[in-house]
């Protein structure tokens, strides 16, 4: 017998699997950034807004029982009331939808006017069920489409940065690979901590959202017209996570100094915000002098310019993921970009992770 | 006896730029100082053996395996790199648990491990402090610990020495030769020859990514006897001696300096040796000072690229 292997003891406690060394990664990275106290802020600010919408569930809940009361035709009397005396057959239905929807949008104030009309238009069709549907849909959506999203740029922008680049500077991957861990396992570790924060940013506030919705409607027939809610919720977070995270890994890959993976994060973000908004500006400008006047919005559903911007493709795709009013076009231009942002992303990483191994 | 390392005609091309060039050799268990210039290869021979790049040509076995892609080899091997600690505010106790985890160990384990590590490196009084406050040499011990904490066969340590005061190399010297001690296996790649010299390992000595010589020290020193080689006599006579020295044909060239010294180009070292004792006996000089400039380590690979050129 070789002297190495008499002097050599290997370990003989237990061993977790292989394939859960990703694990350790993750929950040393997280504890690590939780050190911070910035972060430890942003994470219970990130929190804050789920009270706020809730309120607005509760208050679209009361609306409802209160204005209508489940009787047919009930929501047309109610904004009848507002027309002093005006005799039902005489009022157009246009203009009961659109003192619905000013109602709506004076008790809710998270209510934007487009939503309110969308909501109002259903609600002039005395449908209780339908009404909660688009309701609790439209305010999950927005909850992800803003605050949500904000903190989730904010978020992975102090944290992503250094995940990469300061293993690249230090040349930790030395230290990394000189154990049992693949190249998979690092990245998958990595884009952990990163999915870690983006559950508890994104993923629990709208799923507590949700149970404080029911909480707080007086009805509790609601979860059965909302049940699949949390699913989407689980699938949208999903959309968001993938996505951003392996993105935010990939420039962090690209350097040595998280400064400049930090600038390329923001830039990417906000750089592409104006691009859209440049080109869908100018695209209305057209539609509006080929028309004359704005009768209307001009196909509210069809983005054509979503790809230039990495937050709206995940708009549309999360439209799509809770039902909302979305072209097809404009869900497979964004679901595209997102799935090219995935792939490259991961190309980027896996090739920059390698050849600093091996240099 | 199998071999511990085993490389077959291994070569190593980073596109265009040579890393290690055509490279066999078999170690069995011991201690082996990897010594060479800085950006002679080492680094590359040891990521190779690690595992962690393939060979463009040749085969490595490490253990009677290929270390490639093969994570239960990794479990028997400690590495020491030249990396810099990234995490400051993290404790070395923290830092060490983590990269023993990374070995599968459950974190009680892990974390027993690395205190039972640390307290070997003699760190243990500062364990819990973040690695942002410690010394130099602090790190150093910190980066052994890792090495070492999940009992690895095999511990490989580059340029351990790097930053280390006196009383550091000292303690760094005497915990490595326990290691080789204890029956476990070291390579210690650097380029300062009396650092490794001290671990008393046999020596692997490798430039421009060529293996150029191996041995222990005592074989090495013979090459350099053997080899032409530049020596300094401070005597008494020095005209004379260097009339007698020609006279014998022991030099290929001499130069007289002044205060009674001169440098002799000599082709064989070890024959100049042995008869000098008897030229100063027979011509009554008196040698006050005999040194070699060939000690230092870039002569010795001066020495060796001119055999391996086939100059000598």
């Amino acid at each position: 017998m070789p002297v190495h292997d008499v002097g050599y003891r290997a370990w003989n406690g237990q061993r977790i699997a292989s394939s859960w060394r990703w694990w350790t990664i993750s929950a040393r990275g997280v504890a690590l950034v939780l050190k911070s106290k910035w972060i430890r802020r942003m994470l219970l600010f990130a929190w804050a807004s789920v009270i706020y919408w809730a309120v607005s569930f509760f208050l679209f809940e009361n609306f409802i029982e209160t204005v209508r009361q489940g009787i047919p035709g009930q929501a047309a009397m109610a904004a009848m009331n507002e027309l002093e005396g005006t005799p039902m057959g005489m009022v157009a239905e246009d203009e009961v939808e659109r003192i619905l929807a000013r109602r709506l949008e004076q008790q809710i104030p998270l209510l934007r006017s487009s939503e309110a009309q969308q909501l109002a238009v259903v609600l002039a069709d005395d449908d209780r069920a339908h009404s909660r549907r688009v309701f609790w849909t439209l305010m999950t959506l927005t909850f992800f489409r803003y605050p949500q999203a904000a903190m989730m740029v904010f978020l992975i922008g102090f944290i992503a940065p250094s995940l990469i680049a300061n293993d690249m500077r230090s040349r930790a991957f030395l230290l990394y690979f000189s154990r049992p861990i693949r190249t998979s396992d690092y990245i998958l570790g990595k884009l952990g901590i990163l999915a870690a924060f983006l559950i508890w940013t994104i993923t629990l506030p709208a799923l507590l959202l949700y149970v404080f919705g029911v909480m707080l409607s007086p009805n509790v027939s609601v979860v059965a017209v909302t049940w699949d809610l949390p699913l989407r919720i689980v699938l949208a977070s999903v959309v968001v996570i993938i996505p951003t995270s392996l993105l935010a890994l990939a420039l962090s890959s690209l350097t040595q100094e998280s400064r400049f993976a930090s600038f390329a994060w923001f830039a990417v973000w906000g750089m592409g915000a104006g691009a859209h908004l440049a080109m869908q500006g100018n695209f209305l400008t057209r539609m509006l002098g080929s028309r004359g006047m704005l009768d209307g919005p001009i196909l509210p559903s069809e983005d054509r310019w979503a790809f230039l911007s990495l937050y709206e493709c995940l708009g549309g795709v999360q439209r799509w993921v809770f039902g909302a009013e979305v072209s097809n076009r404009t869900v497979l231009t964004s679901a595209v970009v997102l799935l090219g942002v995935t792939i490259l992303s991961l190309l980027v990483l896996n090739r920059r992770i390698r050849q600093a191994v091996q240099t | 006896m199998e071999p511990m390392i085993e490389l077959a005609g291994v070569t190593k091309l980073y596109r265009t730029v040579l890393g290690v060039n055509d490279i066999s050799l078999q170690l069995h268990s011991g201690a082996f100082g990897l010594l060479g210039p800085n950006g002679s290869g080492k680094t590359t021979l040891i990521n190779l053996i690690l595992g962690q790049i393939k060979p463009t040509l040749g085969t490595v076995r490490l253990f009677g395996k290929s270390p490639w892609k093969n994570d239960r080899l990794t479990r028997r091997i400690g590495l020491c790199p030249t990396v810099e600690i990234a995490y400051p505010n993290v404790s070395a106790k923290e830092w060490v648990t983590f990269l023993v985890q990374m070995h599968g160990f459950a974190l009680p384990a892990a974390r027993q491990a690395a205190c039972r590590a640390l307290e070997l490196v003699k760190l243990d009084h500062a364990m819990d402090r973040p690695i942002g406050t410690y010394s130099l040499g602090m790190r150093q011990r910190a980066k052994l610990a890792q090495a070492i904490a999940h009992n690895p066969d095999l511990l490989i340590l580059d340029e351990p020495f790097n930053g280390l005061d006196p009383v550091g190399r000292f303690e760094m010297t005497e915990f490595l030769r326990n290691w080789v001690h204890e029956g476990k296996s070291l390579i210690l790649a650097s380029h300062i020859l009396h650092e490794v010299e001290a671990v008393h390992p046999a020596f692997l000595l490798i430039s421009g990514g060529r293996l150029l010589a191996s041995g222990t020290p005592q074989e090495v020193r013979q090459i350099l006897a053997d080899s032409p080689s530049e020596v300094v006599v401070h005597c008494n006579q020095a005209a004379r001696l260097a009339s007698v020295l020609c006279e014998r044909n022991l030099v290929q060239k001499l130069n007289i300096l002044a205060d009674q010294q001169i440098r002799i180009v000599t082709p064989s070292a070890a024959k100049l040796f042995d008869q000098l004792p008897g030229i100063c006996q027979q011509h009554g000089i008196v040698v006050d000072q005999l040194t070699s400039e060939n000690e230092s380590l870039q002569s010795l690979f001066a020495t060796l690229m001119r055999i391996h050129r086939g100059e000598s």
